[in-house]
């Protein structure tokens, strides 16, 4: 197919050639005269159909990243063909993808044998970026022909969402595994923290027994330490869409980012840390141990997207069966009310659960400045909240607000004055 | 330079006329800016109405008897036109030398310098009108006629040759074409 350029050519020969004739004028057929050589020679040198001249390689650079980081996207477009091209390359632009630096397009004469490179730096934002094919125009000498093809050249690359280090949280699962890990087991054993004395068995290590307890007694005691053990937790992850409606989708982002931030906090510490996503389906990660596993989740993570279902629409079918009886539950939600409810039946079924709540209205707050109406709505909703929170606290739940403008690891650090460890 | 060259065949419509003083040249001079404007931020259909609008003042001045002027304004339109296709296509970090500019307009300079030299020795016969509108649809039919043959046979297909080893076997790479990455074992 012929290009507007050539369209436009067109339709002007056309006039010219019909007002000549009508109007019995001889310049205005003169006029015609360069109009027609030049789309009859454009035509002529119409450039072949490109697909089957042209392969294109795309090169993603690295393929797993942390938000923030910088990517890099690199395309080659190579000419098979025996006629140097006129190539006018584009990808994207991705939405998702801004580019910092370097350029989408790139344009150029290539000859046979040698490339068109384009290449691009983005600051992708967290998920999973699939880069398909890249638009290629070959042009005529004259631009009046483009041939437009789509040439397919896969990428991927998977952002994980940035996390904080959290560096203490002191809230342990009610039942530990028999694996060492860093949860107090209420056992005396092989620890750090001192857990009692009891009298001296044949088999102790000497260097346990405890001398000024043995020199008062006159009887020989040993010192026992608390031992640390592994613990099942499990991280759960809200996506219910209308959880956050209202909200501003950074506030999706931070609770993805809190909830990476917590489990791999976990992971650190030795416990067996699965990962469950509750919203439009239910996408759960076997728990598990190891930077590996860390790596899985955080890529489970990535993939995070809200979504909507009746089905899920309140946490009643959180599917207890897949949680281990006993374990840590952390739960990253908004929290919508009835959800406090579910949380009581969970802590009297004998989990221990914390919920972290990214607090939309800091969220607003921090997006929409600090008019009049923005505090009136930030007073109200907080009011709303609170109301919601209170229930969810007297239900025996720990509930961390968290004010997504500021770190998560102090609030989490604070955690021991809120609430006893072992109640 | 399509601005530039866009305003040249103003200029020279103006010039050629004898620098009339009449307020429909204040409008002509828009010409040069839809040029500018529409390769600036990519709007082609402000560059199309820039070369209707050459294409009319062309057109007025052939019908006032300047037809040689008007067919240099024509060539001038084209040349506009033609020169945002080379301007895009320049390589960015190379120097933007004469022979780049050369080698990517030169089929511009044939296309236009020939039609200008046909229309200017045209203007030297005199033949009848019945002729040149016989001419006229002649050079219409072959146009029409050589864009359905090479469209036609263009049309014979051809497949995408991406990395994409995944696909079908015949639309595998080549193993024996240079640059194959799947070499056999």
């Amino acid at each position: 197919m012929i290009g507007p350029k050539a369209r436009v050519e067109l339709l002007a020969l056309l006039v010219l050639l019909a007002l000549g004739l009508g109007l019995r004028h001889s310049g205005l057929l003169l006029l015609a005269i360069p109009l027609a050589c030049h789309l009859g020679l454009g035509l002529a040198l119409a450039p072949p159909r490109p697909e089957a001249h042209l392969s294109a390689h795309r090169l993603v650079h690295p393929k797993r990243l942390v938000e923030g980081e910088p990517l890099r996207v690199t395309v080659e477009v190579e000419n098979r063909g025996r006629e140097a091209l006129r190539l006018v390359v584009r990808d994207g632009p991705y939405p998702k993808l801004p580019v910092v630096g370097g350029s989408f397009w790139a344009a150029g004469t290539v000859r046979p044998g040698e490339r068109l490179t384009l290449s691009y730096w983005s600051h992708p934002l967290r998920g999973v970026h699939r880069l398909d094919g890249v638009a290629v125009e070959v042009r005529d000498p004259l631009g009046l022909v483009p041939r437009e093809t789509e040439l397919f050249c896969p990428g991927e690359a998977v952002v994980l969402p940035r996390h904080e280090d959290l560096a203490r949280l002191e809230l342990a699962a009610r039942r530990t595994l028999p694996m060492p890990g860093t949860a107090r087991s209420r056992r005396g054993g092989v620890g750090l923290e001192f857990f009692g004395v009891r009298e001296y068995q044949p088999g102790d290590e000497t260097r346990r027994l405890a001398w000024k307890a043995l020199a008062r007694r006159d009887a020989p005691v040993v010192v026992e330490y608390e031992e640390e053990r592994a613990a099942d937790v499990a991280v759960i992850l809200d996506v219910r869409g209308q959880a956050y409606r209202g909200a501003r989708p950074e506030l999706f982002d931070h609770a993805v980012r809190a909830a990476a931030a917590l489990a791999q906090f976990h992971l650190r510490q030795g416990h067996r840390v699965g990962l469950l996503k509750y919203g439009a389906v239910l996408n759960w990660v076997f728990p598990g141990y190891g930077r590996r596993h860390g790596e899985r989740i955080l890529g489970e993570l990535a993939r995070a997207e809200l979504g909507e279902s009746e089905v899920f629409a309140d946490l009643a079918h959180l599917p207890t069966r897949l949680l281990p009886a006993g374990s840590l539950l952390l739960l990253v939600s908004p929290l919508l009310p009835g959800d406090e409810q579910t949380l009581g039946r969970l802590v009297a079924r004998g989990y221990r659960a914390l919920v972290v709540v990214p607090d939309p209205p800091s969220a607003e707050l921090a997006a929409g400045g600090r008019s009049p109406e923005a505090e009136m709505a930030h007073r109200i909703l907080a009011l709303e909240r609170g109301a919601l929170l209170r229930r969810a606290r007297r239900c025996g739940a720990f509930v961390m607000v968290w004010d997504v403008r500021r770190p998560l690891a102090p609030l989490l650090r604070r955690m021991r004055g809120v609430a006893p460890i072992w109640p | 330079m399509a601005l530039m060259l866009a305003g040249m065949g103003v200029l020279l419509a103006w010039l050629g006329g004898g620098r009339p003083l009449h307020s429909a040249w204040a409008l002509a001079s828009s010409i040069p800016i839809l040029f500018g404007l529409g390769a600036a931020f990519r709007r082609p259909w402000m560059v199309s109405l820039g070369f209707v609008g050459l294409l009319a003042l062309a057109g007025a001045w052939a019908l006032a008897g300047r037809a040689l002027l008007a067919v240099g304004v024509v060539g001038l339109a084209l040349l506009a036109w033609d020169s945002l296709s080379w301007s895009r296509l320049l390589p960015e970090q190379k120097r933007r030398g004469l022979k780049e500019i050369f080698d990517l307009s030169r089929w511009s300079w044939l296309a236009i310098g020939l039609g200008v030299g046909l229309a200017v020795g045209a203007s030297f016969l005199r033949v009848s009108l019945g002729f040149w509108g016989l001419v006229g649809l002649v050079l219409l039919f072959a146009v029409l006629l050589w864009a359905w043959i090479h469209t036609s046979l263009g049309d014979h297909g051809g497949k995408a040759r991406g990395n994409r080893w995944t696909s079908a076997p015949q639309n595998r790479p080549d193993p024996k074409s240079r640059g194959n990455s799947h070499p056999q074992r």
